[in-house]
């Protein structure tokens, strides 16, 4: 679509022109950017823990939102809300466990390269020593 | 020997596409004379009713049942289906990478993973794997499909010739600048945050009136936490709404309302909403990822990046230049009605019957 090339060429234009409020929009890409997917490398370490510090901050507020009129809902809040309520908090228990593990796993998979590395220098040194 | 056509699907809903798809399919199938019943493992109480428990299926004697397996997430249905013997269909209608959802929802990740998974023991057990696009498709093949065709999501337009919500019609056009809006569950892979960041830069940059409705349920709870996050920390309290959950007339409000759909989502399957905006001669502004340019066609602008100062400078030149709104706007209604139910519905029947076989056996 030759209409995308000519609003690719006005963004450059304008990011070039004089004025341009480079830090705010910079400021603003850096916001959003932490939102951005992480992909899982095997023996990442790191993130592995920054998942596991955001879901262990369990929330206690619940996440109810209605369309229901006021009446209704209070009688079906009171039927549910109990259930909901532990089903929600045995939930971000799981994902903490989840979290944990992958941490376990990401761990696991750090220390098994690490020992892979030792065992090909230690034969590496053997083969020098030997030689 | 009478030939059925039996759905199943781990969850079925009254409001969710693939629960709406599944009824057009079941209303199509019989009216070409096949018996066909819904089986779902979770059945919503609006679709109680409509759908029976996955664990009574037992195929009516004198009947040649097929199995038509709608695979949209991992579900310990598939196995099972798998190995039951019987000729099996799946309709993919694509499982989220589960990257998008890793740092947010781990149970969520492990779920799709396993999902993905299941495609593979489903793929040998299948005679026919049914994609809505050709970008799931490409995952049937993957997946080791051997027989596989696109056929789109059924999206019936005509269940959007009602009345919209008036109250939220007369809100969302009361006062303020351009009306973003975006239409989708808040989840990582749909980057509901991409939009903040680049309805930020065309605040500060084109329209400092301009306004953002981010319509959708909450898939991750946690995203939704970083989304309200983002938003305050960018100043954008009072002109950004995350509306959740909203009832089908409020949702016609803001698609009357909106003057431009932005959807900047790395990870869709079909995306039904870019349509329904057409549908409302809203023009799209889109990035062009996974299934979206192959929905959209000709008729959204469809940008190779999505950095904000980019989508901003994009949502500028459609609110601006008149034509080019114009000719977004009526390549939109020609793409719903390449989309409309007349046609999907004749392919998907089509294509079922041919491996099926006619009803009467």
């Amino acid at each position: 679509m030759p209409v995308v090339d000519e609003i690719e060429e006005q963004a450059r234009a304008l990011e070039a022109s004089p004025g341009f409020p480079a830090e705010e929009v910079d400021r603003i890409r850096r916001a959003a950017s932490r939102l951005d997917p992480v992909d899982a490398v095997p023996g990442d370490v790191t993130g592995a823990l920054a998942v596991l510090e955001r879901r262990a901050a369990a929330g206690v507020v619940l996440p109810a939102i209605s369309r229901r009129s006021p009446g209704g809902l209070a009688r079906w809040a009171v039927v549910r809300l109990n259930l909901w309520a532990a089903r929600y908090g045995a939930q971000q228990l799981a994902q903490v466990g989840s979290a944990t593990v992958g941490l376990g796993v990401a761990v696991r998979e750090r220390i098994e390269a690490l020992e892979a590395e030792v065992d090909r220098l230690r034969a590496e040194v053997e083969r020098l020593g030997a030689g | 020997m009478p030939v059925a056509v039996h759905q199943f699907l781990p969850t079925f809903a009254e409001h969710d596409a693939i629960g709406m798809h599944v009824r057009r399919l079941q209303r199509l199938l019989r009216g070409a004379g096949y018996a066909s019943d819904v089986y779902a493992d979770d059945i919503h109480a609006e679709v109680r009713g409509r759908a029976l428990p996955f664990r009574d299926f037992r195929p009516a004697p004198g009947e040649r049942p097929w199995v038509l397996y709608h695979s949209s997430t991992g579900s310990t249905m598939a196995a099972e289906l798998a190995g039951a013997g019987l000729p099996l269909v799946v309709d993919y209608h694509n499982i989220t990478l589960p990257r998008f959802f890793e740092r947010w929802e781990p149970l969520a990740a492990h779920s799709m993973r396993a999902g993905r998974e299941q495609l593979r023991v489903l793929a040998p057990a299948a005679t026919f794997g049914i994609a809505d696009s050709t970008f799931n498709e490409a995952d049937l093949v993957r997946a080791g499909f051997a027989r596989t065709a696109v056929s789109p999501i059924l999206v019936d337009f005509a269940d959007y010739d009602v009345a919209p919500d008036q109250r939220a019609l007369a809100r969302l056009r009361k006062g303020g600048g351009p009306l973003w809006l975006f239409v989708g569950r808040v989840a990582p892979n749909k980057c509901q945050h991409d939009v903040i960041a680049a309805f930020a830069a065309y605040r500060r940059l084109h329209a400092p009136d301009a306004r953002l409705r981010i319509v959708g349920g909450r898939t991750s709870q946690l995203y939704w936490q970083a989304l309200e996050e983002l938003i305050a920390d960018l100043g954008l309290g009072d002109a950004v709404r995350l509306t959740d959950s909203i009832s089908f007339p409020e949702l016609l409000a803001h698609y009357e309302a909106a003057d431009v759909f932005v959807c900047l989502s790395e990870h869709e399957g079909f995306c039904v909403p870019v349509l329904e905006a057409m549908r409302f001669d809203v023009p799209v502004v889109a990035y062009g990822a996974s299934a979206v340019p192959e929905t959209v066609g000709d008729a959204a602008v469809v940008l190779p990046g999505k950095d904000p100062v980019l989508v901003a400078a994009a949502v500028d030149r459609v609110l601006s230049d008149d034509a080019l709104r114009r000719s977004l706007v009526d390549a939109g209604r020609a793409r719903v009605e390449h989309f409309s139910l007349e046609h999907t519905g004749k392919q998907m029947l089509d294509t079922v019957t041919s491996v099926v076989g006619p009803a009467d056996g």
